[in-house]
Parts: structure tokens; sequence; C-alpha cells
């Protein structure tokens, strides 16, 4: 009997539970009395012998048994692996138009954090002296934001705004997209605001820009929008 | 249960204490104490074998110490074997062993070696899957029944037997290894002799 025989043939185990042969016993003590080391190899078996026996003697055997066989296998693995590498594309790719929060459902105008939705384009407008062009407000083909950045006429540090989004038909009726209020300034004197793409269709818009809070009737930043 | 009166100062070698040999057979002490019920017993069997070993190597028939833990172990597992061998021609049912062996732990106070293989067999058990491989390492190493048994009733090839009995009895070792037990066995085994 050779090393390579007592392990392919659990040898030890089975002499341990008095399952070999005659022969095979005798062979193994003889390989035994020759190779003290394989005592290790004994000593190891009657270790997990031992252990698995104090687990029936705490009555935990019958649970770990019939415990769960969840175990992440290799294709698991591999489709984790996918999903996360197709995560990162997607982010990659969006990584270009910052996602901007946009507060899903609502009809159009929207200026809160609140949800995301990648950020198509973006348009700052600015009202200057004389006659105003429409800005042109290209739609995205996929559901997406429009940043638009407004520089107020007047600033309040502390106060708010009310963004104002009407649709402009052809005979010249305006209807309240939304509005929203509270909006601030940020730190670089805009006010900005995001409109849900999926909330306009092509054609003329005005958006103007007020002050929230304010008893005066100051005059609003307004400005023509067209949607194509 | 003292080991005196052997005249070691006389020996050739150093001086060997009955701990040392013992340390590294911790497991076949706890399956003795397990197999015959008795831990005076199995003390007096493993102090019997520790004797006559050291008289065999003040005689000079041992000439080395592995071949002293080697002997220490033979003749303890012999005893083992003998012991086994008895209990199981006095038992006609299977579940037997199983209920006897629980009378018997039921007696004995679990010792930090047991814990601590209880933790590595656990361990080992909730790596195994499917289900079905952890009753066959239990029905194989603890249970006992034979290779040929368990493949009947698992309708196993010989090589899915040998894969996971290879593989549990690999990854156990690496276990028991990696939580570095072997310093720790002198407690359990100082435990086993100390504990009346």
């Amino acid at each position: 009997m050779d090393r390579l025989q007592i392990d392919a043939e659990h040898v030890i185990a089975r002499y341990l539970a008095g399952q070999l042969s005659s022969t095979e016993e005798n062979g193994f003590e003889d390989y035994v009395a020759s190779h003290p080391e394989i005592f290790r190899e004994i000593e190891s078996t009657l270790r997990m012998k031992e252990g698995l026996a104090v687990l029936r003697d705490r009555g935990e055997l019958q649970a770990l048994l019939r415990g769960r066989d969840w175990r992440p296998s290799f294709a698991a693995a591999a489709a984790a692996v996918l999903v996360v590498l197709a995560l990162g594309v997607w982010s990659w790719r969006h990584a270009a138009a910052p996602m901007a929060p946009v507060l899903a459902g609502l009809p159009g105008f929207v200026g809160r954090d609140s949800g995301s939705l990648p950020v198509f384009a973006s348009y700052t407008l600015i009202r200057s002296r004389g006659e105003s062009a429409d800005v042109e407000i290209r739609l995205p083909a996929q559901h997406a934001a429009i940043q638009i950045k407004i520089l107020p006429s007047v600033l309040v540090t502390e106060g708010r705004y009310r963004a104002t989004l009407q649709r402009i038909e052809a005979d010249g009726e305006k209807s309240v997209v939304r509005d929203i209020d509270g909006l601030q300034a940020g730190g670089d004197r805009f006010v900005t605001l995001y409109l849900d793409s999926a909330q306009l269709t092509p054609g003329s818009y005005q958006i103007s820009l007020e002050q929230a809070d304010s008893s005066a009737a100051s005059e609003a930043d307004r400005f023509s929008l067209h949607a194509k | 249960m003292q080991l005196t009166g052997l005249g070691m100062q006389e020996a050739p070698h150093r001086e060997v204490l009955p701990q040392e040999i013992l340390r590294d057979m911790a497991g076949l002490q706890l399956q003795l104490v397990r197999v015959t019920r008795d831990r005076d017993l199995a003390a007096d069997i493993l102090q019997d074998a520790v004797v006559t070993a050291l008289q065999k190597l003040r005689a000079g028939e041992i000439s080395d110490r592995a071949q002293l833990d080697g002997y220490v172990y033979r003749v303890a597992l012999n005893h083992f074997r003998n012991h086994q061998r008895k209990d199981k021609s006095h038992v006609s049912d299977r579940d037997a062993p199983a209920a006897l062996a629980d009378t018997a732990a039921r007696e004995l106070p679990e010792s930090l070696g047991q814990a601590q293989w209880a933790r590595v067999a656990k361990q080992l058990l909730n790596e195994i899957t499917p289900a079905r491989d952890r009753e066959l390492l239990v029905r194989f190493y603890l249970n006992e029944e034979s290779k040929e048994q368990l493949c009947e009733s698992f309708g196993l090839s010989d090589l899915h037997f040998n894969r996971v009995i290879f593989r549990a009895r690999s990854r156990f070792k690496e276990l028991l290894k990696r939580r570095g037990l072997g310093r720790s066995d002198f407690w359990s085994i100082a435990f086993i002799l100390l504990v009346p």
C-alpha cells in the first residue's frame, strides 16, 4: 500500500470505521509502522469525526444538513460582472451629459432635486436690450432633461423666484404648462431649472422669472422659446 | 493518573513529557473517550501507551521522537479500534451508535478542542453544496456507512463520491491549519486530563 492508494481510496476513514479487508488492513498497518507521519492524516480525520459528532451532540447537525444551497456560482458571478460592466458603460456614456435632478411626473417644468434624467442640452438665458429672438430648443429623441439657466435682472440673494412656463398656441393664446415657486439663484447668480422633454412638444413657449415674494409689480424676465 | 516513576532522568534523551506526546493526538483521545464512553478508561489506555513508549525509549528500542509518537499513536489507535469493534458488535440497528454517542456526550463537558473542531466542521458543512454532498460527508465520516452503500443510496458514481470526500477532507485540513488549532490542542488535552 502506498500514499496514493491511501488518499484515493479513503483508506484512513475506512480503517477507522473498520471497513478495510484484512489484506487492506495489514497493508495499511505496515505502511503506518514505517511512515509515522501518516498519523497527522489520521489525527485530522479523527478531528473531523469529532467535530461532526459535537455538532450532532449539540443538535445542530440536522439544521446544517438542511441548510440553504445557495452559493454564487461561476455563472452568477459572470452575470454580476456583466451587469456591473453594462452599468459602467451606461454611466460612462452618459457622463458627458451630467444627470439632471428632475422631479419625476411633473408636467414639463421642474426646479427641484428629485429623481434624475440625463441632461440633453443646456441653455443660458440672459435678458438684453432691444428685440430678442426666440431661443431654439432642440427636443431630444429620448426622454431627457433640458437645463435652463436664467440670469435674473434683479438679484435677490435671500429671496425666492417664481418661474412660469407657458405654451403659446398659433392664435397667440397662452396656457400655463407649469409654474414653480421657491427657486433660488446659485453662487453663479443664475437660477437653474430643468424642463422634462417628455412634457414638451414642438411649438412656441414663453418662460418667465420673477421675484416670488415681491409685492411690487416688478417686471419679470421673459424669454421666448421655440421647441423643435 | 500521574505519569511518575519512569526514571526519565536516566534516559539518554532529554526528558519527554506525556503532554508533549499527547499534544498531537487530541482527536484520537476524544474519539477514544467517545467510543469507550468512559473518560477514565480512555485516559488509562493513553497512559499505558505513553508509559510503554517511554520505557521503550529508555531501553533504546525506540530511537527518536517521531517513532515515540508513532508508537503511542499506534497503540492508542489499536485500543480505539478494538473498543469500536466491541461497541459495534453490541448494536444491531443503524441509529443506535448515534444514540449511544449522544448519551456519552451528555455526560462529558465539551472541551476547547472539540468546540474548535466543531466550528471548523460547521464552516465546512456551510461551504458544501448541494445538501446531498453534506449528507454524504456526514454519513461517511460520522455514521461510518460504506462507500458502496452511499453510492447506491445516492445513485453516485465512484468518481463523484471520491471528489466530494477528497475536497471535504482537504478543505477541513486547510481550515484547521488556517485557524492554527495545533497551538491550542495542549489545552484541550490538559482539560481532559485534569477535569475529574
